[in-house]
């Protein structure tokens, strides 16, 4: 394998600007999302209106959009409350918290783990890739991405279709070529490299943003804790909750082994309990008893 | 918790989903029942053992037709077991939803041989009476009980694996047990003892064999009711939200209640209400066991647990 390549990013210089996600649009050739936009002759090419979250206008990451820019507002009230509203009037002391979000592309990736078909596998960057002519659209992997990553898509089966996720523009990294987000995001929030490059470097920025005081600052995936480490890993300014990132998700293989063992058990005391009732000869006593009876 | 977007994302497993898990769940416990009858039931049990080689493969045929219409690419269904690049087997022991596409296969073999060993034993002679040999071969001798034990261990896997398939996942509830395959499993063998109590009644009227299957469902549904406790008790702090759902009141009234307390209270007064007692109690078992699969499949993709999922 060549070495491991993913994103660092660094959501305490992010503007919200997006041009990662019109970048990834452009280069994947994704049609922008259109569900919600005013529909009918009199709205023709109308830009889709935001969601009332913030300056989002995308809600999430979708089968069409592969990248998706999170604005958290928070605020604080002088007596500690904190409030996550952009429409609580009462607000104090905001600060916007604003975050790229991506497939992770784990190390112990739930996905590709519980893929039936192979169609999800890792690439000789590291990266998790969904082989479109192999997925059948099961969607396992749908239930077992701890980040809400994978979406179905597709015109098949009344919607249903097949997993779509950012591929970490695998067709780019084989001509030597950076992700289309990370070249176009303005301000080096996204950036990409050999993860232990990466790892280096979002370290010293932790520790600078430390001795500015603000000591917040932690990363988020970038040891092996979160599913062996993640290829896409954050310096995040709050707790992992506060952005919609689970701080503790599962290797879905964990449980099988235990799973199975409970099932074992309890099917060796069904045996038991069915050897016992249907011992030959005590059907035959209770049936002579039934005969005495009549 | 701040809006930001869901955590998770939901599988929309749907009711197909839960009828397959239903009626596969029957047909486990049906092969697993059969192996036990086979193997200490001597010759009384022979009306059983028709209906436990009778009703696995029409429900695994109906559960594979199921499993394919709801993949988002019917058409490559196959890719689940033959790589479609390569051209050989897929296989990932890891993985319940791969392993488990294996054992419904091989599964659906077993019991279409012993279905159609029944059909031969009906139409002696003509066509059929060429095949006498295959009867023969798989109810007596080394062979037979051979068959027989792996209809009842390919039964309780098919029967147990829906569970670690739900368990293998980041859904809250569902990957938050361990005890699903246990439950799934037993509720699958108490629902096919239940489906068998009404058949046998129905066409035998020997009683002394309803009654055996009776105190073997007896058996099957306190086991259940224990698996359940156990489930809610290791759920820990989620057991409440789960509870409190409609997901959580279908799983006690529709389950305990309805499916297991009032069956344990007909069968332990079989005449409570005359004559209708032991179909009503079969009855309410068999829905209990629906409800139980519909209550947790749709518990895992719905319920917004720790804010891991946004209804
Ligand atoms: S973030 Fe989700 S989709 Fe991406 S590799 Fe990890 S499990 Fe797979």
């Amino acid at each position: 394998m060549a070495q491991a390549l993913g994103f660092y990013t660094d959501t305490t210089v992010c503007i919200g600007c997006k041009a990662c996600q019109v970048a990834c649009h452009q280069w994947n050739d994704l049609p922008a999302e259109l569900a919600e936009q005013p529909t009918g002759p009199d709205h023709p090419g109308e830009t889709r209106p935001l969601t009332g979250m913030s300056y989002d206008n995308t809600g999430s990451l979708s089968d069409l959009n592969w990248r998706h820019v999170k604005f958290i507002e928070k605020s604080q009230a002088s007596d500690g409350t904190l409030s996550y509203l952009p429409t609580d009037a009462s607000r104090e002391n905001l600060q916007w918290l604003m975050m790229s979000d991506v497939c992770k592309h784990c190390v112990q990736a739930p996905c590709l783990d519980v893929c039936p078909t192979g169609a999800i596998m890792r690439t000789e960057f590291d990266s998790v890739y969904i082989q479109q002519d192999v997925c059948n659209g099961c969607r396992d992997c749908v239930a077992a991405c701890p980040f809400g990553v994978i979406h179905m898509g597709g015109p098949e089966n009344e919607g249903k279709g097949i997993a779509k996720k950012c591929t970490l523009c695998y067709d780019r990294l084989q001509h030597s070529l950076a992700p289309a987000c990370s070249q176009a995001c303005p301000t080096a929030s996204i950036q990409f490299g050999p993860i232990e490059e990466l790892k280096t470097r979002a370290e010293a920025r932790v520790e600078q943003l430390h001795s500015m005081g603000m000591s917040e600052a932690r990363l988020y995936g970038a040891d092996e804790t979160i599913l062996g480490g993640l290829n896409a890993f954050y310096l995040l300014m709050d707790e992992p909750e506060v952005y919609g990132l689970p701080s503790n998700p599962k290797v879905p293989a964990r449980n099988v082994g235990p799973t199975n063992l409970w099932s074992l058990g309890t099917a060796i005391l069904m045996g038991i309990a069915g050897l016992v009732s249907f011992r030959k000869r005590r059907m035959d006593t209770f049936a002579e008893q039934r005969r005495e009876v009549r | 918790m701040p809006p930001v977007d869901r955590l998770m994302e939901n599988p929309h497993w749907n009711w197909m989903i839960v009828v397959y898990f239903f009626l596969g769940g029957i047909a486990g416990g049906c092969a697993f029942i059969s192996g036990l009858a086979a193997l200490f039931g001597g010759e009384r049990m022979r009306p059983v053992l028709r209906w436990t080689a009778l009703i696995p493969f029409p429900l695994l045929s109906i559960s594979g037709i199921l499993l394919i219409a709801d993949l988002g690419r019917p058409e490559r269904f196959w890719h689940m077991m033959i790589q479609n690049r390569t051209g050989w087997p897929m296989f990932k022991y890891w993985s319940p939803m791969s392993y488990g596409s294996w054992l419904l296969l091989i599964f659906s073999g077993l019991a279409f041989v012993n279905f159609v060993a029944v059909i031969i034993d009906d139409r002696q002679g003509g066509f059929f009476g060429r095949f006498s040999w295959l009867p023969r071969l798989i109810r007596g001798g080394v062979l037979g009980t051979t068959f027989q034990v792996l209809l009842m261990v390919f039964g309780y896997l098919f029967g147990s694996y829906t569970g670690a398939l739900v368990a293998a996942t980041n859904q809250p509830i569902w990957s938050d047990s361990t005890m699903l395959g246990a439950l799934f499993f037993i509720s699958g063998v108490s629902a096919a003892l239940s489906l068998l109590i009404l058949l046998v009644g129905w066409r035998s009227h020997d009683h002394a064999v309803v009654h055996q299957l009776e105190t073997a469902d007896n058996w099957a549904m306190l086991l259940e009711l224990a698996i359940i406790g156990l489930f809610l008790v290791l759920l820990g702090g989620i057991a409440w939200p789960f509870l409190r759902h409609r997901y959580g009141i279908t799983l006690l009234v529709g389950t305990v209640l309805l499916g297991l307390l009032v069956p344990l209270l007909l069968h332990w007064q079989p005449r409570l209400l005359g004559r209708v007692t032991p179909v009503l109690a079969a009855s309410l078992a068999l829905i209990g066991g629906y409800a139980l699969r519909y209550s947790i499949v749709y518990a895992g993709q719905e319920i917004p647990i720790d804010g891991r999922m946004q209804g």
